[in-house]
């Protein structure tokens, strides 16, 4: 009934990306924390997160996110968000957050 | 605990009723945006407007159950000529009276960002013991009632 969530990881020259597919929402919000949460904690000096196959995205999510840049920045490690969709980017516009995180159209 | 149900039926000439009632589980979740989005797909609200309403549902079902353990989720859907309003109770399965706050401070903040921008009108309470949260979105198309 619902538009899974897929989460892939890749490492290339001592960065990460994150890639993410399909929804997340609070039912799958925390199997991105475990994601981040390990990433962020592991000195790569560049985490990148590709949102843009997410479908739907939900306040859990940007709370996950919200906690994964904290980390990152505890860690200093850099947190990149990359979104396409207008729909997504309005979500960040609305809860102030295009301004907390590093957001880009393009890997 | 018993599967999820829903009922439908017309009001009046201008107003139909759908409610849903669901096992308060995060992976249910789908199932009241799925059904928002059928509801404002048929009240004649544009594609942008239904993504807000299954964004909207999903942070009042997230307002009203997150934090308080098993129970049920009772949602109400009244479609009017120029509406859409919905109603989101839970209904706990624990003896006593519920967690007033469970939720953390900042998911809380989203969830009323998110809920102000999305919907026209939206309020959060507690009706008789139960956590209640509902909101209004009116077509963009149309004047207000």
């Amino acid at each position: 009934v619902t538009d899974d969530v897929t989460i892939t990881e890749e490492k290339v020259n001592g960065s990460a990306t994150v890639t993410v597919r399909g929804e997340v929402d609070v039912a799958s919000a925390p199997e991105l924390r475990t994601h981040l949460h390990d990433l962020c904690a592991a000195a790569i000096p560049v985490v990148t997160v590709d949102l843009r196959a997410v479908t739907f995205m939900d306040s859990s999510a940007l709370g996950v996110l919200v906690g994964a840049l904290r980390r990152c920045r505890e860690n200093e490690t850099t947190l990149r968000l990359v979104i396409d969709s207008p729909r997504l980017l309005k979500i960040f516009e609305i809860t102030g957050l295009t301004s907390v995180f590093d957001i880009s159209e393009t890997l | 605990m018993s599967d999820p149900q829903q009922t439908h039926q017309r009001l009046s000439t201008d107003t139909e009723l759908v409610e849903l009632s669901i096992p308060a589980r995060p992976e249910l979740l789908s199932l009241p945006r799925m059904t928002a989005a059928a509801v404002a797909n048929q009240g004649g609200f544009d594609v942008e407007e239904i993504e807000d309403i299954r964004l909207a549902i999903e942070e009042l079902c997230l307002a009203t159950f997150e934090g308080r353990g098993l129970g049920r989720l009772h949602l109400r859907l009244e479609l009017r000529s120029n509406s859409l309003e919905v109603d989101c109770r839970f209904e706990s399965e624990r003896d006593g009276a519920p967690v007033a706050n469970p939720r953390n401070e900042l998911a809380t903040q989203l969830t009323e960002q998110l809920l102000g921008a999305l919907a026209d009108e939206h309020g959060t309470e507690v009706d008789s013991g139960e956590p209640r949260a509902w909101f209004r979105k009116v077509r963009r198309d149309l004047p207000v009632e």
